[in-house]
């Protein structure tokens, strides 16, 4: 079945009616979830992350705390109906614990760990529908729970994966590109514009990497102008709770912050 | 358990102070790796490869199975990793490390799903016998970049292979008396790991050893083979890097994978030259 | 650079743009698929100068429409629905039919789903120039997107769509030209939706949508004539919908149990026989069967019930009323089945394929039977299948995606390089990198509901046409075993290696032991030029009572090739060492081959020597055996001993056993013809290397043959018919012996009556003297070439001969109807084949020389063996004819470059769209079809070509000129010899 779909037709658009360059729908909810400090659940298209963090507070083992900054700890789960086809998969799947090893060391040097010492940071990413794009999805995800949670960033890191189809770049991929496609995942901190994380795990050959690599870069700023978009919807919408005293300084805080990250950015 | 204790305060600057003027502890520069030793056992698919004193054993061996349903046309390869606490204080023998989830994973990615081997050409009779090739890597001793030197051999290993000849007459099928083939393979990846610093001034290291990778701030494997074609491209977090600097490293290894290349055809010829092929 | 933007999906607009399926998995499973897809509003319509839509300028389709039809004088653009492309393709393809066309993307779909030939055919269409054809990605426009509704089928989805596109094409071109005021209001062209089906019509009419059957479009259009004829006309007005795939629909009848089978073989209702398919038929094939003289013959699919070529099946004769004649056409799988999809999910087009391939059979018998009924059946099991790997091309046009980076399984075609074969489908990986390769592929099996067999990808020979991928393909291909040899048999060669001598003589020696002394006659060896492992030599010397004293010494292979090791085990399995034009694939290594046992001159070897006293006249009066040692004076080659037979200044020893020997072979020559001889022809051409190195081939020539040839030929006959008459004599249970069948008459039959009718030249086969008679008088005065193309002819008509184990075969069936001998094997080249490997130790053990090993007691175990060096046989001299048609096909591309080279051809036979050619210079054969209707006489062997002021005549036996010319076929990358007919007239246009 799946061969006969053209991933890109001679129109220049994608089985699903993209083109090329365009990425899919990105929806960021950072509404609370139960008694987790931050909390953030991000689709792009039909794939949903929920992340919730816990922290910094004190550490389950006192064996493994550090004296002079915070531990990370990351947990994933996937759902069993995440995917098609109902599948469980074990804690100790490779595959997930790479995930969550992926996640935590992009996030221990953006995280200013040094600023909690001796606690710990809990980051747990459930997955709770799966179309391509998987790590991508939870490092946003993460991203922006951190950010909701209040803990201390040098940076949002935000992630996009390419494929590359004949010579063609396409920008992410959904589960049925993925599955024909050699593609990468690119996670870069924007206001630095240095890349944190790449990872391609088929053949690709080497000039076509350099293009789709440059190109997902480029889409980590699109997503990274959405993800600061909703973190600032998030903040003047609780500023606005907090009552109507505050609201002036609130509104200043948000012009200060364009400010500074559009010296940062450019 | 207790973790292996860090590198202590002198140890570290001295380290990054040395690396700053370029110069490594054991001579190298910085993108120089060692020269990998590769001995081979008396069996095919057998290969011992050292680098430094990073010492691995990865082996082949071959059987016929029945495949799977799903995937009828198609061999069989399973790769098992023996990271024992014997090579590293890093390794555990209850739970699997950090280290070793990314080597295993490193491993399966480079060897198996790059589609090294070639394992439509592993079936013999669809749906009823395959063969299943099994690659255990022993890993001796970890003096740094225990990745490059396990996937190495993992290569070369299938490369020595050879499995004894299938011939399918009729429905039938008997292993018959003739020269045992070579697998068939897609292409040679071969891995490299860079090492990068906190200090950004500090350029990365190729092949770093086992104290440099202690004090890194980050790791980035390359797999990719000769042809110029990438494989794997694993930075997964650590520090930040520039976009020219990735496509920098990657073209290093781009240099690196030919002349490995070179070096590991050499050594399988000369040991082909020396060697009798055993008939069952 | 291309601006990165994120596509917002509102959520409300999740019902439009999800969709939710279910899938099965390979495993069985059932699967869930969630899709989502983006609508979007900039889709562009492709009309000329839209105002609405903002990216025009690759607009192709005119704004005005066109306006030459005169049903629509305002000017319409037609938007064909599936059904057209999937029944009137032709006619969408002709020159002549280009209104400027609107192609929904849904259509695409819709074709690529049904058949991917006829997708790939419409992708050109898209691109033709002459054609205006606009693709419009209706299902990612907003407006015209549909989604599936409850209970409605996907066929009716899709027709729901196709409206929709319609009128809104309509709405869209009366907004975006809204009347100017002042001006009075244009005419619109219209959207017409052209479609075959009555009810999406009856449903469009009803939504105001102007729509029309082809028929009619076409019918009223200006030069409807030409295009009417290119109208398909399909077995309704109406084609069927698709069904559900769910049930796979029974291609095939099943086959009975092995039981009943061997069961019904025993009681003689059922017959049993190796399945030979049709080289020039695909839908025919034939079994031969001890029941009855002709081949029974299978025609079409259901009765060839899945046999392959090779396979031992059981068959079913009808009545002898349903009896049927071969048919008389070339009908080649490619071009009928070239709409053939291979992923197979629709059974629709599986109907239209075999009311394609009934129209081809029906078209076969349609006229009255004039030529002989053979016995006609059907395969109703099968008693063993011989699949193996074969060499096949991926058929490119079978391809879902050439996209070198996809990783996803495809299935494809592959085109077993021999005709016989049907095409196999294969699922693999990495069909786009395996296009333009020589593969291996594997049958895995072949079920009932599946047209074709399913195989799978074993391995990649090389790039087509690159020497060592032809090599190689063709070894496999004749299932020729050619790796090295494994240590276990080298192991098995003397540990001196080349250092190997006849040790001195002793009475101890083991090698001495019963051997006779032989090293001071004057033995010498002829051989063809460059030939190094030379199994034979000769000696001839007067005896002082008038009598002659002729020798055959023969390599003692059997000396150091000892029973039931491995290294006779391998021989055994290979048969025969294999000569290609460029490569020799042994039998035995290369140790033994082309030094130990080869007969070198002024070397001292080991021999197994036949040793006759002949008188002058050659009758034999005393023959015997002994294993020897020799010595042999000089290797000469067939010319070189020629010069000195005739070189009157030479006499010495040499010389005069070289025409001792002519003499007598001369003599035996005559008295064999005598007997009645077959002097057969077989085409054997030769073909010059440039170099070793390049071996480039720089031409084809004839063999030519000389007086020594005859000579040695003589006496390795003589050797072998004495040889044979020995060892049966000591073993009447289990001797290795050859023969050759009579041929059964029937098998001339064709052939006399082609003589009769074209030349008026009786032909005799009531026995092999009379028909040697025959054969010589089989001349044409004017054409020195026809005696031998009648004796090629004859040759085919023969069976080939064989070994077999004399206490296997009734006594009176072991004579050896070529060489008219009443008993014969083979001995003379124990290096090159294993029977006489077999010969020799039987002769060894008749003459008490060694004991014979307990293999050789056994018949169950010669029978077997000999099966195999039979087999191995037969595809020895396949390879290596193959071997020299490759050569000649680069040599004919070197030669002739570019235009290809005329050469003078005989017909051989005639087919209802064709002919069959042979070029005597060159040793090839080959086909000429026409495209054109052509007038085919098969009683008279003749056909007619039609032309406007003067038609031809063609027969068999008529010489014709031919163009040849290596083309490679576009979809399998096979390279194959293109005839085409010069003169008498010219077959290019036709």
């Amino acid at each position: 079945m799946s061969s006969r779909i053209e991933i890109l037709n001679d129109g220049g658009y994608r089985s699903d009616g993209r083109r090329q360059y365009e990425l899919r729908s990105i929806d960021i909810d950072m509404s609370p979830q139960g008694t987790a400090d931050g909390c953030a659940v991000v689709s792009h298209g039909l794939t949903q992350v929920q992340v919730c963090v816990f922290g910094p507070r004190e550490a389950r083992k006192r064996a493994e705390t550090l004296h002079d900054r915070a531990v990370l700890n990351v947990e994933v789960g996937v759902l069993p109906f995440s995917a098609g086809e109902r599948r469980r998969r074990g804690r100790a799947d490779r595959r997930i614990l790479e995930l969550a090893a992926s996640i935590k060391s992009t996030f221990e040097p953006v995280i200013q760990t040094s600023l909690y010492p001796r606690s710990q940071i809990d980051i747990f990413v459930s997955v709770l529908a799966q179309d391509g794009g998987l790590l991508q999805a939870c490092i946003n995800a993460t991203s922006v729970a951190l950010a909701s949670a209040g803990i201390a960033l040098g940076d949002l890191v935000c992630a996009v994966s390419g494929g590359v189809h004949g010579t063609f770049p396409l920008l992410d991929l959904s589960a049925l590109e993925e599955g024909d496609l050699p593609n990468v995942t690119v996670a870069i901190t924007p206001r630095s514009g240095k890349v944190t994380l790449v990872t391609l795990e088929t053949r690709l050959h080497v000039d076509r990497f350099g293009e789709v690599f440059a190109r997902a870069c480029e889409a980590g700023r699109v997503i990274h102008t959405e993800m600061r978009r909703a973190v600032r919807a998030r903040t003047s919408k609780l500023v606005d709770a907090m009552g109507a005293g505050t609201k002036g300084t609130g509104e200043e805080d948000v012009e200060r912050d364009v400010l500074m990250s559009e010296i940062n950015d450019f | 358990m207790p973790r292996p204790p860090s590198p202590s305060i002198p140890e570290k600057e001295f380290l990054y102070g040395s690396l700053k003027q370029s110069l490594r502890l054991d001579g190298r520069n910085p993108l120089e790796m060692r020269t990998p030793t590769l001995t081979f056992g008396p069996d095919l698919g057998w290969v011992e490869c050292a680098m430094g004193k990073t010492r691995v054993i990865a082996q082949v061996e071959g059987k016929m199975v029945k495949p799977p349903p799903e995937r009828p046309l198609e061999g069989l390869i399973t790769i098992h990793s023996e990271l024992s606490p014997m090579a590293s204080s890093e390794y555990e023998s209850i739970r699997p490390s950090e280290e070793e989830v990314t080597i295993t994973r490193m491993l399966d990615k480079v060897l198996r799903r790059s589609d090294v081997v070639d394992k439509e050409s592993l079936c013999v009779l669809s749906g009823q016998r395959v063969w299943h090739l099994r690659l255990t890597i022993h890993c001796l001793a970890d003096a740094g970049n225990m990745l490059d030197c396990a996937c190495l051999a993992g290569v070369v290993a299938l490369k020595h292979f050879r499995r004894p000849e299938v011939e399918v007459v009729g429905e039938e099928h008997d292993p018959s008396e003739r020269a045992p083939l070579p697998l068939s393979m897609h292409h040679t990846p071969f891995c490299f790991t860079f090492a990068y610093f906190p200090d950004p001034t500090i350029l990365p290291v190729l092949d770093p050893s086992h104290l440099e990778q202690r004090l890194s701030a980050g790791l980035m494997s390359v797999a990719l083979n000769a042809q110029r074609e990438l494989c794997v491209v694993q930075k997964a977090g650590g520090m930040p890097l520039d976009q020219q600097e990735v496509l920098r490293i990657v073209d290093v290894a781009v240099g690196k994978a030919k002349e490995l290349d070179k070096l590991v055809e050499t050594r399988l010829k000369e040991d082909w030259a020396g060697r009798t092929v055993e008939v069952r | 650079m291309v601006e990165i933007t994120i596509r917002k999906r509102p959520r409300t607009e999740a019902v439009v743009t999800q969709r939710k399926f279910f899938k099965k998995t390979a495993r069985g499973k059932v699967i869930k698929v969630l899709r989502e897809r983006y609508l979007r509003d900039d889709v562009c319509c492709g009309i000329h100068s839209c105002s609405i839509c903002a990216d025009s300028a690759s607009s192709v389709l005119p704004s005005a429409g066109s306006l030459n039809h005169p049903m629509f004088p305002d000017g319409h653009i037609v938007l064909p629905d599936t059904n057209v492309f999937l029944a009137q393709m032709d006619l969408m393809e002709s020159n002549l039919f280009n209104p400027p066309m609107i192609l929904l993307q849904t259509v695409m779909e819709e074709v690529r789903h049904r058949s991917l030939p006829l997708y790939n055919r419409l992708k050109a269409l898209v691109k033709a120039d002459e054609k205006t054809v606009w693709v419009f990605y209706n299902e990612y426009r907003s407006e015209t997107a549909v989604i599936r509704e409850e209970g409605e089928s996907p066929n009716d989805r899709n027709d729901r769509g196709i409206r929709k596109s319609a009128s809104w094409y309509n709405t869209h071109i009366s907004l975006s030209r809204l009347p100017v005021r002042g001006q009075a209001a244009r005419p619109l062209p219209m959207v017409v939706l052209l479609t075959d089906d009555v009810a999406n019509r009856q449903k469009a009419d009803k939504e105001g949508i102007q729509c029309v059957s082809v028929r009619k479009y076409v019918e009223s259009m200006k030069d409807s004539g030409k295009l009417l004829d290119l109208l398909s006309t399909p077995g309704s007005d109406d084609v069927e919908p698709t069904k559900a795939v769910a049930a796979r629909q029974v291609l095939y009848p099943d086959y009975l149990p092995l039981s009943t089978l061997l069961a019904g073989i025993k009681s003689g209702h059922l017959h049993q026989g190796h399945f030979n398919a049709n080289q020039y038929n695909y839908l025919e094939g034939n079994v031969s069967v001890s029941g009855f003289d002709k081949p029974v013959l299978l025609i079409g699919r259901e009765n060839m019930n899945r046999a392959v070529q090779g396979d031992i099946v059981a068959i079913e004769v009808f009545d002898e009323s349903e009896w049927k004649a071969p048919a008389d056409e070339v009908v080649d799988q490619e071009t009928t089945l070239k709409n053939d999809d291979a992923e197979e999910s629709e059974e629709e087009s599986d109907d239209k394929k075999t009311i394609a391939e009934r129209r081809v059979l029906q078209a076969g018998f349609s006229k009255p039977q004039a030529s002989a009924k053979q016995p006609t059946g059907r395969v109703i099991g099968i008693i063993k299948r011989n699949w193996r790997s074969y060499v096949c091309h991926i058929d490119s046009s079978s391809l879902t995606s050439s996209n070198a980076t996809s990783l996803s399984q495809q299935t494809v075609f592959a085109t077993p390089v021999s005709r016989l074969l049907p095409r196999i489908r294969l699922r693999t990986r990495q069909a786009p990198t395996l296009l333009g390769q020589k593969i291996l592929v594997t049958i895995d099996r072949w079920d009932r509901t599946s047209r074709y067999p399913e195989g799978h990808f074993v391995r990649a020979l090389g790039n087509v046409e690159s020497k060592e991928a032809e090599q190689e393909s063709l070894l496999l291909e004749f299932d020729v075993p050619y790796r090295p040899f494994g240590k276990a048999i080298l192991d098995c060669l003397p540990s001196e290696g080349d250092r190997w001598v006849v040790p001195p003589k002793s009475a101890s020696s083991p090698e001495w032991r019963d051997r006779e002394d032989l090293r001071d006659l004057v033995i010498c060896s002829i051989d063809p030029p460059g030939c190094q492992d030379i199994d034979d030599a000769l000696h001839a010397r007067p005896l002082p009572n008038g009598n002659i004293e002729a020798g055959v010494h023969i390599a003692d292979v059997s000396h150091f090739v000892l029973p039931d090791n491995p290294m006779d085990n391998e021989a055994a399995a290979r048969g025969t060492t294999v000569y290609l034009v460029d490569k020799r694939i042994d039998m035995l290594p290369a140790l033994l081959g082309t030094n130990l046992c080869s007969l070198r001159p002024r070397v001292e070897r080991l021999a197994f020597s036949v040793i006759w006293e002949l008188t002058p006249d050659a009758e034999i009066v005393n023959v015997r055996f002994t294993k020897s040692v020799i010595a042999s004076k000089s290797a000469f080659t067939y010319e070189e001993a020629q010069i000195r037979k005739d070189d009157p200044n030479l006499n010495d020893d040499t010389t005069q056993s070289i025409r001792l020997l002519n003499s007598l072979a001369r003599k035996l020559k005559a008295g064999r013809m005598a007997a009645g001889a077959l002097n057969l022809a077989s085409p054997e051409v030769k073909i010059q290397l440039d170099s070793a190195e390049s071996s480039d081939p720089i031409d084809v020539a004839q063999k030519e043959l000389r007086e020594t040839n005859s000579l040695v030929e003589e006496f390795m006959l003589l050797a072998n018919v004495s040889v044979a008459g020995k060892i049966q004599g000591a073993f009447p249970q289990t001797a290795v012996l050859r023969r050759h069948l009579p041929p059964p008459r029937s098998n001339f039959e064709k052939l006399q009556d082609i003589l009769q009718k074209r030349k008026g030249i009786p032909l005799d086969v009531s026995s092999s003297a009379v028909l040697a008679a025959s054969l010589d008088k089989c001349v044409d005065p004017s054409e020195p070439a026809f005696n031998t193309l009648v004796r090629i002819m004859a040759t085919r008509c023969m069976l080939s001969a064989e070994y077999f184990c004399s206490g296997s075969v009734a006594r009176d069936t072991f004579g050896h109807y070529g060489l008219a001998s009443p008993i014969y094997t083979h001995f003379t080249s124990p290096i090159r084949r294993y029977a006489d490997v077999l010969v020799h130790r039987q002769l060894a053990a008749a003459i008490s020389y060694s004991p014979l090993h307990a293999t050789l007691h056994s018949k169950a175990h010669v029978e077997r063996v000999l099966d195999v060096v039979n087999r191995r046989h037969r595809m020895a001299q396949m390879a290596g004819r193959a071997s020299v048609e490759f050569y000649v096909g680069l040599a004919l591309k070197a030669r002739g470059e570019r235009q290809g080279s005329t050469e003078e051809a005989f017909v051989i036979r005639t087919f209802r769209n064709g002919l069959a050619v042979y070029v005597s210079k060159l040793g090839i054969e080959g086909l000429v079809t026409f495209k054109r209707e052509i007038q085919f006489d098969p009683d008279a062997y003749t056909i007619t070509i039609p032309s406007s002021d003067e038609s031809t005549t063609i027969a068999v036996f008529d010489k014709v000129s031919v163009k040849i010319e290596v083309e490679k076929d576009k979809n399998t990358q096979r390279g194959r010899v293109k005839m085409t007919l010069i003169s008498p007239v010219d077959s290019r246009n036709l």
